[in-house]
């Protein structure tokens, strides 16, 4: 690091004020070293381990999380239930203590953005879902006692998740953002936000079929299909294992509220 | 005791008034602006905002907090979009460097306040893409490579050193307390080491549908990968190490040596550019590995970046540019 040392006058100006003015330059690198050390120390404060969302009891009870408490356990020589609870009492006393050490820090670094959260694929999700988006399209005028009670080949998919074929927003559900919702969304805690995220979708799918000039579709239907993913030897014995729809959510398209049409208005329709 | 306090805050001190050229920090502006801009385009182009940062009573799929908008009608679509566009004209003025700092702030407090909008919808880039704009914002980064500098805003000159090494700090930072919370039982070395292996099969992060049920073979690979990306997250603060050890070479001692003539500075960086190369290959995780690029940036010193441009051939139509 061959670098120069500070001469001192153009990284700032010194106060007007002539005792000020006086002290300013031997102040100054003694603040900025303040400044510059208690955000280091308030960041890496933050960025120590937290289980952050993870607390929470609902979201322990996925097959994920209960495979990975069962391998510990087995590793440490005690059984399931007994770790989780341990686990669980130690997870809140420790959030307590953190949070605590962290109240000093927090206004400084939620004013300047400065937050640490780096729990990145701390665990793989062996139980991942893939989200899938059907509509059941309008009711035959002869058939007009047409309800949800319909045979499942009925629905047509307009989006799944990697689809080729079922494309419907699907430059939207790619982008990072809209993933990330999606993976919250395969997971308990987050089903209040999955139906919610379902009737919007119902909304656009039946201003976009109405903007076409086509029939809007009866009810629109989001769900995923969760599966477990294969290990290499269950490749090998080809015995992949089977996979079941989970969060379930219709929306009767009659039920919506008219929608509010914001400007400009995506006109693909699948 | 206290005279030892005294004497380690006056090198702290000492260390803390470094000043080198401003290379190194226009470059990670540049990138950073880049990366900003380029997100809010493709924002802007899927309608993605639509859905993640207006609010559920305008069309979008959560109620948000307006934050400061609400002053100005709340999270409505015109208010998202005159936001993302004047966030995405600061981060363009940020990358050429045109009135630096007050285009550095606009895009902090304008993407800041964007990635912030909804806790469902962002990721772990947002939070260094933040950290990397505050830093610009106290650091000389529109010294050098600016539009500034051209029309004589910013003189130039040497800028202080310490914000570039905030970011090698907050590299070492992210790498390392990621793997602190890699507990699962599949990344750790005495587990299964199947952690890759699983990831690539979940649907939400695949950038594409891996064959992955005719890649059986390849498990072994996914477990070595498992291994080295685990080992080098956890070896990450030897980086600062090794940049302590180059600083102070003429002080000798063989791990010293050992560092300096191994450049494990290099290899680690290399290491870390294959893996983000993976990551952008076989996943979507937004501008994470981009974001990160930025603090690679910030680990190369002015005059290594210097060196480098000034080695690159010159186009053979350009004429000589002119001395600065």
């Amino acid at each position: 690091m061959a670098d120069t040392p500070n001469t001192s006058s153009s990284v700032h100006s010194a106060p007007q004020t002539p005792v000020l003015s006086r002290l300013w330059p031997r102040l100054w690198p003694h603040l900025r070293a303040a400044f510059v050390a208690f955000h280091l120390l308030a960041i890496s404060l933050d960025a120590s381990p937290s289980p952050g969302a993870g607390m929470n009891r609902s979201a322990w009870s996925d097959p994920t999380v209960q495979g990975e408490f069962t391998r510990w356990a087995r590793f440490l020589g005690t059984d399931r239930k007994t770790l989780e609870d341990a686990l669980w009492a130690f997870a809140q006393q420790f959030v307590k203590a953190r949070g605590a050490v962290m109240t000093p820090f927090n206004p400084w670094l939620e004013h300047t953005g400065t937050s640490q959260s780096w729990q990145m694929f701390v665990a793989p999700h062996r139980f991942p879902t893939r989200m899938q988006l059907q509509i059941l399209p309008a009711a035959n005028p002869a058939d007009p006692a047409a309800d949800l009670r319909i045979r499942d080949a009925d629905w047509q998919t307009v989006y799944e998740e990697r689809s080729p074929d079922d494309t419907w927003q699907a430059a939207r559900f790619d982008t990072e953002r809209l993933r990330a919702s999606i993976f919250r969304w395969g997971w308990p805690n987050y089903q209040s936000a999955w139906k919610n995220a379902c009737r919007v979708f119902a909304r656009d799918l039946v201003r976009e079929a109405r903007d076409a000039g086509s029939p809007a579709p009866v009810a629109v239907r989001c769900r995923m299909f969760k599966q477990e993913s294969p290990s290499p030897e269950a490749i090998r014995d080809d015995k992949i294992p089977a996979g079941k729809w989970v969060f379930v959510q219709v929306v009767k398209t009659d039920s919506l509220d008219a929608p509010p049409a914001p400007p400009a208005a995506p006109k693909t329709i699948p | 005791m206290i005279a030892a306090l005294s004497d380690r805050w006056r090198r702290w001190v000492a260390l803390l008034d470094r000043r080198e050229d401003g290379a190194s920090l226009a470059l990670v502006r540049v990138l950073c602006a880049g990366i900003i801009a380029a997100h809010l385009a493709n924002s802007l182009r899927t309608g993605t905002w639509r859905w993640v940062w207006v609010d559920a009573a305008d069309g979008g799929l959560r109620a948000l907090n307006p934050v400061w908008l609400a002053h100005f009608g709340g999270l409505t679509p015109g208010n998202v979009q005159a936001l993302i566009v004047a966030t995405l004209i600061a981060a363009l003025a940020m990358m050429g460097g045109l009135l630096t700092r007050a285009a550095v702030f606009a895009v902090w407090f304008g993407y800041g306040t964007l990635a912030d909008l909804n806790g469902h919808a962002g990721g772990s880039y947002d939070e260094l893409l933040k950290n990397v704009l505050f830093l610009l914002l106290l650091s000389g980064c529109g010294s050098a490579l600016s539009l500034d500098r051209r029309l004589g805003l910013d003189k130039g000159g040497p800028v202080a050193a310490w914000p570039r090494w905030a970011m090698i700090f907050q590299l070492v930072l992210m790498y390392w307390t990621t793997a602190l919370q890699k507990l699962s039982s599949s990344w750790i070395p005495i587990g299964e080491l199947d952690a890759l292996w699983y990831i690539l099969w979940q649907p939400t992060w695949q950038r594409f549908t891996l064959p992955l049920a005719d890649l059986a073979w390849a498990y072994p690979i996914t477990q070595l990968m498992t291994l080295s990306v685990w080992c080098f997250e956890q070896a990450a603060p030897l980086l600062l190490l090794a940049y302590w050890y180059r600083d102070t070479r003429e002080r000798g001692g063989w791990l010293r040596g050992v560092f300096n003539s191994k450049d494990f500075r290099g290899k680690f960086l290399l290491f870390g550019l294959g893996m983000h190369v993976g990551i952008e290959v076989l996943m979507e995780v937004g501008s994470f590995s981009w974001a990160t690029m930025c603090l690679y940036v910030a680990c190369f010193h002015p005059e290594e970046w210097r060196g480098l441009l000034r080695s690159a051939p010159a186009p053979r139509s350009a004429a000589p540019a002119p001395p600065p």
